[in-house]
């Protein structure tokens, strides 16, 4: 458990959250390299067909990072977004998927720190739940024992 | 012209998809005139012995239904896909897993344990299980078995083509047979039914606009006969679910539950029917959306009722 | 010892199989019925809504849907603990009667008749209801589809849909009586 170096997909809105991994990058801030950023144009854009594709193939977690609650560049996206995930989570729990794998924070173009501290409490969190494939489609023994 | 030779089994089926074979009525007559059945243990009396005896690729078209969750129905899947031309997937199970796939919210060792030992009415004091061999005076007999993930037809088989429905109804399972009798069949793959829409096209009900401050039950509310059940707030899957059906249940004012599958191009139903749901929710306030989710009682049991198999997760995970 | 196996067991619903175990001298020493399919609908029904019940439930089986369904609807009457209306116990009446009609037709003439009318002894291919219909005379053939045509109608207008009724609810119906067009 203490080698486990978990993969994080950290979905980042273009305008807001993955300018701001951006700053956090060029001032030098320490960023898990657990985390792989895709970015998207909008939080917005984060269906949960996304979330679900990068934990069924493996993602121990996912992070979906967007601008704050009226800062959309969209007007409107990232309120999509904020509807979503808690609804999301909800199922996510139902099929055995900590509700702690799937995070939503807002994170401003300005926020090299914010992002930074984000990704490294968000890493930090999924080390301590493990990974995310315990006991997934393993192969169970052929004969049942008797109850 | 010689008769077309089909087959038809039954997997982890209820049997409801051979009563929709049989709910063409008298359609079926045509059927017989153009075509011999060769294997349907629900009417006729050949058994596996005279599958295993038939020529490889032997079978014009078997409608395979049932989802796969035992080495039995796996056996059969392979069998009869290496015995047919066309392998399809009709009904819901072997499209997409339907409600036997709902076992895959739980597995093998908790299904046993509520089916053998902690049922009310079994008694079974010395805890036996069924085991896939078992030791008589006379010899030994087997069971197949028993998967701990129920799978689908195509994820076991290779599937030429898949009708979809919790039975097909009656247009569908024609459209199906029609296409196979007169030889003029769809690309390899595809979904037969009327439509490559969401329901809603064929609901009669009329669409205002989708803002719903709270979800309701069923039973909770008596809906307007008119107006889109979505919008007066019960839990319709027309939004997120193939049409081809004639929107049945909606105009029993029951809302859809999703049997005809994910509409065209749509690879995870639940997924899309939870962001379709998340659009229309009416707010910006967190803890108010969370009030309204709150009204949506099971949301993995509703959103993937019928798909759990053929959704990327595929089954819950237990630790 | 010489062992027969009918695998499977044909024209009825469900999965079985027989093993017929013979002494040397060709006696029965002992027969073994299994049942080689189980879905599990006592566990996967935990964490559902009750109200889908009827509508889970009746997947148990395509043939007698209704059945499962009345049940589990009566079940909702008695967990909510209404009664339900004399209109909706009529319309509950009138499709579990069509059901019952189409039930013992598809199991009488397509199941069943087959043993009566063409034997056991006849061949396997001709042991169905085609060779039933051969044998007896088309208008049969007719008269059996006439009658489950009609009564799925029944079914598909009181209950919502000919195969997986929709139409119950704890105290009552999801619709009124459509009346005959």
């Amino acid at each position: 458990m203490d080698n486990f170096e978990p993969k994080i997909v950290a979905f980042c809105c273009n305008w807001c959250s993955y300018a701001g991994a951006d700053l956090a990058g060029t001032s030098r801030m320490q960023c898990p390299s657990a985390i792989r950023i895709i970015r998207v144009m909008c939080s917005g854009r984060v269906s949960p067909f996304l979330v679900l594709k990068a934990l069924s193939v493996g993602a121990d977690g996912v992070l979906i990072l967007g601008c704050h609650p009226g800062d959309c560049h969209y007007i409107e996206g990232n309120y999509k977004t904020l509807r979503r995930i808690p609804l999301l989570k909800k199922m996510l729990k139902q099929l055995g998927i900590e509700e702690e794998r799937v995070r939503l924070e807002w994170v401003s173009a300005s926020e090299g720190a914010r992002f930074t501290e984000v990704t490294n409490s968000f890493t930090q969190s999924i080390k301590n739940l493990g990974s995310s494939t315990l006991g997934h489609l393993k192969q169970s023994s052929k004969e049942v024992k008797h109850g | 012209m010689a008769k077309l030779k089909i087959a038809l089994y039954w997997a982890a089926s209820c049997g409801g998809c051979e009563i929709a074979t049989l709910a063409i009525h008298e359609k079926i007559l045509k059927l017989a005139e153009v075509a011999d059945i060769v294997f349907w243990p629900v009417g006729l009396d050949f058994k596996y012995a005279d599958v295993e005896r038939m020529e490889d690729n032997s079978v014009d078209a078997c409608l395979f239904n049932g989802a796969i969750r035992n080495e039995e129905n796996e056996y059969m899947a392979k069998l009869l896909r290496a015995k047919s031309k066309i392998m399809i997937a009709y009904g819901s199970c072997a499209y997409e897993g339907c409600i036997p796939g709902l076992s895959n919210f739980y597995n093998r060792q908790l299904t046993f344990d509520r089916v053998y030992i902690e049922t009310p009415s079994t008694e079974n004091p010395k805890k036996i299980f069924p085991q896939t061999k078992v030791k008589v005076p006379e010899g030994e007999l087997d069971i197949p078995e028993f998967y701990d993930t129920v799978k689908t037809l195509a994820q076991t088989v290779d599937v030429d083509y898949f009708v979809p429905g919790c039975p097909p109804e009656e247009r569908t399972t024609w459209l199906a047979l029609e296409a196979l009798i007169s030889g003029k069949l769809p690309p390899k793959g595809t979904v037969i039914s009327h439509s490559v829409k969401a329901l809603c096209e064929e609901c009669p009900r009329t669409r205002e606009e989708k803002k719903v401050k709270k979800f309701y039950r069923p039973y909770e509310i008596i809906p307007d006969p008119e107006k889109c059940l979505l919008e007066q707030g019960l839990l319709c899957y027309g939004i997120a679910t193939r049409g081809g059906c004639g929107a049945l249940c909606p105009q029993a004012n029951m809302p859809c539950t999703g049997c005809y599958g994910p509409v065209e191009g749509v690879i995870d139903q639940g997924a899309h029917f939870l962001g379709a749901l998340s659009s229309i929710i009416d707010s910006n306030d967190p803890e108010e959306i969370q009030r309204i989710i709150d009204d949506i009682p099971d949301p993995a049991g509703t959103f993937y009722r019928y798909s759990l198999p053929d959704s990327l997760l595929r089954r819950a995970r237990i630790k | 010892m010489k062992r027969i196996t009918i695998d499977p067991i044909t024209r009825l619903e469900g999965h079985g199989k027989i093993t017929i175990f013979l002494n040397d001298d060709g006696s029965v020493a002992n027969v073994y019925f299994q049942v080689p399919e189980l879905r599990g609908f006592e566990k996967f029904s935990e964490g559902r809504p009750a109200e889908d019940m009827p509508q889970i439930t009746q997947r148990i089986c395509g043939v007698c849907p209704e059945a499962h369904h009345m049940a589990a609807t009566k079940a909702l009457d008695e967990l909510f603990h209404v009664e339900p209306t004399s209109t909706a116990k009529k319309l509950r009446e009138l499709l579990y009667s069509a059901f019952f009609v189409t039930d013992h037709t598809t199991h009488f003439y397509i199941l069943a008749a087959p043993d009566f009318v063409m034997g056991p002894d006849a061949p396997p291919a001709e042991r169905n209801i085609l060779g039933v219909i051969a044998k007896v005379g088309l208008e049969l053939g007719g008269a059996v589809i006439n009658t489950r045509k009609q009564n799925h109608w029944i079914i598909q207008t009181v209950g919502g849909r000919p195969i997986h009724p929709c139409f119950g609810l704890p105290g009552g119906v999801s619709r009124v009586w459509q009346g005959i067009a």
